[in-house]
């Protein structure tokens, strides 16, 4: 047998094609969508109830999260205590969440539970009642989790950020405070609920062990429903943001934030963009952790992120750091940004990153309900099926000199805001 | 079902190869069979600052995330009570990077003391961040203390205090490598769309050379029952009134374990759990209210915690909650009660058994349990659980005398 050379890397493969799996569609009576991926596996599925009812619709703060929360809480046939107990009892799991562009009721169970479980899903999103009394432990409860929420450097933090960016009256900003708990009344929420869930619905989801059969259960649900169709906008441009620092006493650490508004998924350097956040901070290769965790033993994590919403998007670079350390984090932060803006990417620096992001890419769609997740990404922004196809073709053909320009064009340290709370 | 072929090297080391011919990923997990209760009292977090040391260059490899990076992949770790946990996961036809990259730092760290300083910076940062700088963040350093007096469940894994950290040495790096990393002290699992052939071969050509090291365990003593309640008061600046109440359970693989699981779901937080029901919904006595069990390979405990409804008492609320488990321990669970917990259990276990890497975690720990088996049977041990066993489990854990309570208090009245 050779002796083993342990200093000489194995030969690795580059990630060249994708083969993307696109879900297919099929159409209810009333014409509502149904997007289905089979992937059979412990007979489980994941069935997603999709509704234009985001934070992006509520004029009055809260709203829409309190209709989505709950909703679960009780129906005219049936208390709170008797949903769960019914979903529970077959085993199964209700989620629901509510986003700016669009809020959502998640359900997981067997198949062998669906017909039962979602006989309590459509009683739950047709006829929720919004009892008093849940509404009352809703807002006590949840004004009491606010009050924790409100201790956090790194909540504070992200709130200002996201108003100093958006403006206090944008959907991304929408924080509330504890009064906003006691401004909201019964009749509101069951007025939002009939405009948003009781009649439309933007689409179904499913995942999983999809059967013929699973998929007409789902049609025939969803002839209670006719398809919603409205589009959220909310683009503010009136704002200019200023550095802003937050004094918390006694906090441990300091949150920072520094960022702006940007580009959303939609816009066509989007890709490429995500690769140069990648090389900044957006891994744990990154010249920003590699630098600030990884040399200065600064902080526990440093990340940069883009963020995109339907109608906006932003770019942050994040860190939790001791609070005199603060200015040298963000002095190293913006050293990090210059230097991109003005140097080229080594091809041994950008080949590692590119390997990354295309195998991150393949580990998102491990399994049917990642795979989901992405295509849903297509169908809200509205992107060919060949959109994460043609990924692996751009970010292999990104080069260094894009990566200088769409730094300069995108992240020039002078349109970046810093936000800083700390003690 | 998860099948799996299970083999041993000449040098020791447990190989798991589990095939998933739909996956386009391979995983490789490894469990060291080291956590922080193998640490000595007064160098507590050293497994964990351990980890981070994994990290930071090997004997041959000095850049251990860039060389994964390259080939596609990505990796985490982590440290608990009982063990520390790498695992790498990567596109399917690169998967012979993470065979190097793992066996050369099994074979040896290339101890730097630069990495050493930095790291120590880094977890002192993470101690600050996960808790000092989070409200209630030190429920965990103050509630082991007061359950444990001689087991070394008795701190957390990121360690008492940060000087613990602060004062570990490259000495005390070298001798917890050679004590406990080791082919004789670890778990290889490769899952994904790989054969058995390629698992064995590779096996064989990055670990097989090395060589088994003597392990050296501590002996540590167990943990005496517990005669009579344990109360603290925590003061701290936190919005909100607490309550923490740790109960001693046995351990991983005694028999009782699944119907314990088992109670803490009926009495637990979700929406048709009886403390919720009871205390949060009916009572309005609390804001959030959870009960779970800590899930240690030794004794661990069953925790109940919550935070109280402003104006509500520790006392009143304690004597709440023990009001709704002295209920169990004396009236017992309906049929239709355990069923439900039943179903919900196999539902999870059904959604957990999907990834490439979840499957490699649980077969991993299954086997360091000593039952490979476990990762498939699982669900039966839950399935046998009956109402009598959970009755009797209440009353055998549920005691007054075997708690250990915090009560939190809000120190300062902070918003409105």
């Amino acid at each position: 047998m050779n002796q083993l050379n342990r200093k000489i890397a194995p030969e690795t493969q580059e990630i060249k094609h994708l083969n993307f799996p696109v879900c297919s569609k099929s159409i209810g009576k009333t014409g509502v969508n149904i997007y289905h991926l089979n992937a059979p596996v412990n007979e489980v599925l994941r069935i997603e109830f999709v509704f234009d009812a985001g934070i992006a619709k509520q004029t009055q703060k809260l709203i829409a999260t309190a209709v989505n929360k709950l909703l679960i809480e009780g129906t005219p046939t049936r208390t709170a205590e008797q949903i769960a107990d019914e979903l529970d009892f077959y085993g199964s799991y209700l989620q629901t969440r509510c986003a700016v562009d669009d809020a959502q009721i998640t359900l997981y169970c067997l198949k062998k539970h669906l017909n039962k479980c979602l006989e309590v899903v459509l009683d739950v999103i047709k006829n929720a009642y919004f009892p008093d009394n849940e509404i009352d432990i809703y807002k006590k409860n949840n004004k009491q989790r606010l009050k924790v929420q409100q201790q956090k450097t790194s909540y504070l933090c992200r709130k200002t950020f996201y108003e100093t960016l958006f403006g206090e009256t944008s959907p991304i900003a929408s924080y509330s405070l504890p009064a906003d708990y006691e401004n909201f009344s019964r009749e509101t929420l069951i007025g939002f609920h009939r405009k948003y869930y009781a009649e439309n619905i933007k689409y179904i989801t499913l995942s999983g062990d999809v059967d013929v059969k699973v998929i007409e259960q789902l049609s025939h649900f969803s002839s209670s429903f006719i398809p919603s169709q409205s589009e959220n906008s909310y683009k503010n441009s009136g704002i200019i943001p200023e550095n802003k620092t937050i004094k918390k006493e006694k906090s441990a650490q300091a949150t920072l934030r520094v960022g702006t508004k940007l580009i959303n998924r939609a816009h066509e350097d989007y890709r490429k963009l995500q690769l140069v956040n990648l090389v900044l901070g957006g891994y744990f290769g990154s010249r920003l952790m590699k630098n600030i965790r990884e040399d200065k033993g600064l902080t526990y994590g440093i990340y940069s992120v883009l963020e995109s919403y339907l109608d906006d998007g932003c770019f942050y670079v994040e860190a939790d750091v001791n609070n005199d350390k603060t200015n040298v984090a963000i002095e190293e932060i913006y050293k990090e940004i210059n230097t991109m803006c003005s140097e080229l990417v080594p091809q041994k620096e950008l080949s590692t990153a590119k390997n990354y992001l295309l195998g991150s890419l393949l580990r998102s769609i491990d399994g049917p309900f990642t795979i989901m997740d992405r295509n849903r990404i297509l169908l809200d922004y509205g992107f060919k099926p060949d959109y994460y196809d043609e990924f692996i073709e751009i970010i292999n053909t990104t080069t260094a000199e894009e990566i200088r320009d769409l730094c300069n064009k995108y992240l020039k340290p002078k349109n970046l805001v810093e936000i800083v709370c700390g003690g | 079902m998860i099948n799996y072929t299970e083999f041993t090297l000449s040098n020791g080391l447990t190989v798991i190869h589990h095939p998933d011919p739909n996956s386009k990923l391979c995983v490789l997990n490894i469990l060291y069979k080291v956590g922080s209760k193998d640490e000595n009292p007064e160098k507590t977090g050293f497994a964990h600052l351990f980890e981070h040391l994994m990290f930071g260059g090997s004997i041959n490899v000095s850049d251990f995330d860039n060389q994964l990076q390259i080939a596609g992949g990505d990796n985490n770790a982590f440290t608990s009570n009982d063990i520390t946990n790498y695992y790498i996961t990567l596109p399917a036809n690169n998967i012979e990077t993470a065979f190097w990259l793992e066996s050369d730092r099994m074979l040896s760290l290339d101890f730097s003391q630069k990495v050493l300083d930095v790291q120590k910076a880094v977890v002192i940062e993470e101690f600050k961040e996960r808790y000092i700088n989070q409200p209630y963040g030190d429920v965990w350093l103050k509630l082991l203390p007061l359950a444990y007096k001689v087991h070394p469940y008795n701190w957390p894994t990121i360690g008492k205090d940060f000087s613990h950290i602060e004062n570990a040495t490259l000495d005390d790096v070298k001798a917890f490598f050679y004590s406990f990393y080791a082919p004789n002290n670890a778990i290889l699992v490769i899952s994904g769309n790989i054969d058995l052939e390629t698992t064995k071969a590779l096996s064989e050509k990055w670990f097989g050379p090395i060589q088994a090291r003597e392990i050296k365990r501590p002996i540590y003593q167990v943990e005496p029952e517990q005669t009579e309640k344990r109360i603290e008061h925590v003061y701290n600046d936190v919005p909100l009134d607490s309550i923490i109440m740790g109960y001693h359970i046995c351990e991983r693989m005694h028999p009782d374990y699944y119907a314990v699981d088992l109670m803490t779901d009926i009495l637990g937080g979700g929406k048709s759990a009886r403390l919720f029901n009871e205390l949060l919904k009916k009572q309005k006595l609390f804001s959030e209210i959870d009960c779970y069990q800590s899930g240690d390979f030794d004794s661990g405990l069953v925790i109940v915690e919550g935070k109280l409804i402003k104006g509500i008492t520790h006392q009143q609320a304690e004597e709440a909650i023990e009001r709704v488990l002295v209920e169990l321990i004396e009236k017992g669970i309906t049929e239709t009660e355990l069923e439900k917990v039943k179903n919900k259990t196999e539902t999870n276990i059904r959604f957990n058994d999907m990834g490439v890497l979840n499957k490699a975690m649980k077969l991993a720990y299954a086997t360091y349990y000593g039952d490979i088996e476990l990762a498939n049977t699982e669900v039966n041990e839950y399935l046998k659980v009956s109402t009598n066993d959970v009755q009797r489990v209440a009353k055998t854990y549920l005691k007054p005398t075997n708690c250990n309570v915090l009560y939190y208090h809000a120190k300062h009245e902070s918003t409105k």
